[in-house]
């Protein structure tokens, strides 16, 4: 018996001393970026800040068809139509800019909202290509003329965004924190567990009651508000504005792959797929700037089919990680 | 026994109709696939529904639950019209049902599959949820994925699942059906005890006539659409238009 005791108490001092560093790697990893632009190069933190962008994109977009399942091709009109409403916001009416950037991910959200009724009708592969062609038409709108008076067509303006670098780093690792702690939230609530619901199977979730449509715009909603704050920010940082770059199909790819890597409809997934892309990316990119997209299109091909299902779906079914949603 | 929602003790107290199918008319194309017809459930019954196959029994049970509009005809559920409502209206109205392929949540752990079917909080929906799987005998296998049961554990939990929500009437499509002689048994167990203890009611399609003349209380016959007949079990065992259909003589 007292042996027994013993071990046991043992046993729980290892578990606490796990947990210790677990915590001291959590304060670590999460205090480091903040100290980045006082002590490493404007580069480090630039790349820092596309990061960050990344994850909040990221976030945002699998928010929506990580758990849902419907797939958005059309990602970056909800970017391109904050950018403009903040831009519009903090150079025209001259709103404080924190109020214009959320502001923009409201007006993103609104825009969901009423897309959403009309667009989630559709099922699976409609609804991916009435995305990709709802964005590729808005885009057309915004570069004629009839919304020029407010948008200046398109050959869109430069503006200066009266805030610093800093400003806007802080800014986007807060968002990027605050898009991964609301996918936790959600994962971990009923609210997710409808969502996910929906993605298995959307006649059975009709069938126990799950108000489908209702709660796919909801989560259409949410998504979009991270993608117009993202974007807001984002646009801020290119001190220019145009509807090409606005509304960029380039923004909603890199969101889906970065998700699709890291596995879509978990928590870390597309935290894991913003930071393994970003910097294979950029060390591509000064290494090999002529061939650099011929070898990033090569190593997505090899990713995919090595971890079909996502990094972290790869490792839980090597038993890695705990099988657990809150991963 | 553990509480679920004891609305009526005791069955043979209860003669009221839970819900009425009039003049029912579906077609799709030139195929008639329910024609003009009517039922009565009695609450707290066990009412098998058979037929040959493509009577329209599937097809029944996915107009009464709101998946296909019918072309004509009404559905009253305690009284209520139901006829026109989204498939999730009639669930939350208290009709459950499970499918003849097994459609639950294979991607998710067998709780989720629970918490998804809930409109409580979270902390009294998983309260609920565990004592389901207690009652199920699921309960072992609560952080499993759905899909690694096996097919008679996830018949039952299709099953919970239509409980989680408090569903008063459950239509079962074919829950015996595929399952070993001891999980068949269970489930069988398992919906006279919720028909006698908590009042539930039953719709079940079923191929096996074992399981329905030894279950059911009532039954329903159906073919081509029509109903051709109906009454306790030993009056259809000797209904000629039964044997007809069945037999061809």
């Amino acid at each position: 018996m007292r042996d027994l005791t013993i071990l046991n108490s043992n046993k729980k001092q290892k578990i606490h001393h796990r947990s210790v560093w677990i915590y001291l790697s959590v304060i670590f990893i999460i205090g480091f970026p903040i100290v980045i632009p006082y002590i490493a190069s404007v580069y480090i933190a630039s790349v820092l800040f596309l990061l960050f962008i990344c994850i909040g994109y990221a976030q945002g977009w699998n928010i929506m068809s990580g758990f849902t399942g419907y797939v958005n091709f059309g990602y970056s009109l909800f970017i391109g139509i904050a950018g403009y409403v903040s831009v519009i916001l903090v150079i025209d009416l001259g709103v404080w800019w924190p109020i214009a950037w959320f502001l923009s991910g409201v007006s993103a959200s609104i825009v969901a909202f009423v897309l959403g009724i009309i667009m989630l009708r559709l099922r699976g592969s409609y609804f991916a290509i009435g995305m990709l062609a709802l964005l590729l038409g808005i885009q057309l709108l915004f570069t004629s003329k009839y919304l020029a008076p407010i948008t200046r067509g398109g050959y869109g303006f430069p503006f200066i965004v009266p805030v610093s670098f800093n400003v806007m780093y802080y800014s986007a690792y807060l968002i990027a924190l605050l898009s991964t702690f609301i996918s936790y939230k959600i994962i971990t609530s009923r609210f997710g567990a409808k969502l996910l619901a929906i993605r298995e199977d959307e006649e059975a979730a009709g069938s126990i009651g799950i108000n489908v449509t209702m709660n796919k715009i909801i989560a259409f909603v949410i998504s979009a508000f991270f993608g117009g704050l993202v974007g807001s920010i984002h646009i801020a940082f290119q001190n220019y504005i145009e509807p090409h770059s606005a509304f960029n199909i380039h923004w909603t790819i890199v969101p889906i792959v970065m998700v699709l890597l890291g596995g879509p409809g978990t928590v870390w997934g597309p935290v894991i797929g913003a930071l393994i892309l970003t910097f294979v990316e950029e060390f591509l990119w000064s290494h090999f700037t002529q061939a650099y997209m011929m070898i990033y299109g090569f190593v997505m091909v090899v990713l995919v089919l090595l971890v079909p299902g996502g990094i972290i779906e790869w490792l839980k079914n090597r038993g890695k990680l705990p099988k657990i949603r809150t991963i | 026994m553990v509480k679920i929602r004891k609305s009526f003790k005791n069955k043979k107290s209860i003669e009221k109709n839970i819900l009425q199918v009039r003049n029912l008319f579906k077609s799709f194309g030139n195929l008639v696939a329910v024609n003009n017809l009517s039922m009565d459930i009695n609450e707290g019954s066990i009412t098998g529904l058979i037929g040959p196959n493509g009577a329209g029994k599937t097809t029944l049970f996915n107009l009464i639950t709101g998946f296909l509009k019918p072309d004509s005809g009404y559905v009253y559920f305690r009284g209520d019209n139901i006829t026109n409502l989204e498939p999730y209206q009639i669930a939350r109205m208290g009709i459950g049902r499970t499918w003849q392929i097994i459609r639950i949540f294979s991607k998710m752990t067998v709780m989720e599959n629970l918490m998804a079917a809930s409109n409580l909080k979270k902390e009294n929906a998983k309260e609920k949820g565990l004592e389901l799987l207690d009652l199920f005998s699921l309960i072992d296998e609560k952080d499993n994925y759905a899909g690694e049961l096996s097919i008679g554990q996830q018949k039952i939990l299709s099953m919970a699942r239509a409980l989680m929500f408090d569903a008063d009437l459950m239509l079962l499509d074919e829950i015996a059906a595929g399952v070993n002689p001891t999980e068949q048994d269970k489930i069988l167990n398992m919906i006279h005890a919720l028909c006698v203890n908590n009042g539930k009611t039953f719709l079940i399609i079923e191929h096996d006539m074992d399981v329905i003349m030894g279950h059911c209380d009532r039954v329903i016959c159906i073919n081509f659409g029509e109903k051709i007949g109906e009454g306790s079990c030993e009056e259809i065992k000797i209904n000629k238009k039964v044997t007809e259909a069945y037999f061809g003589t």
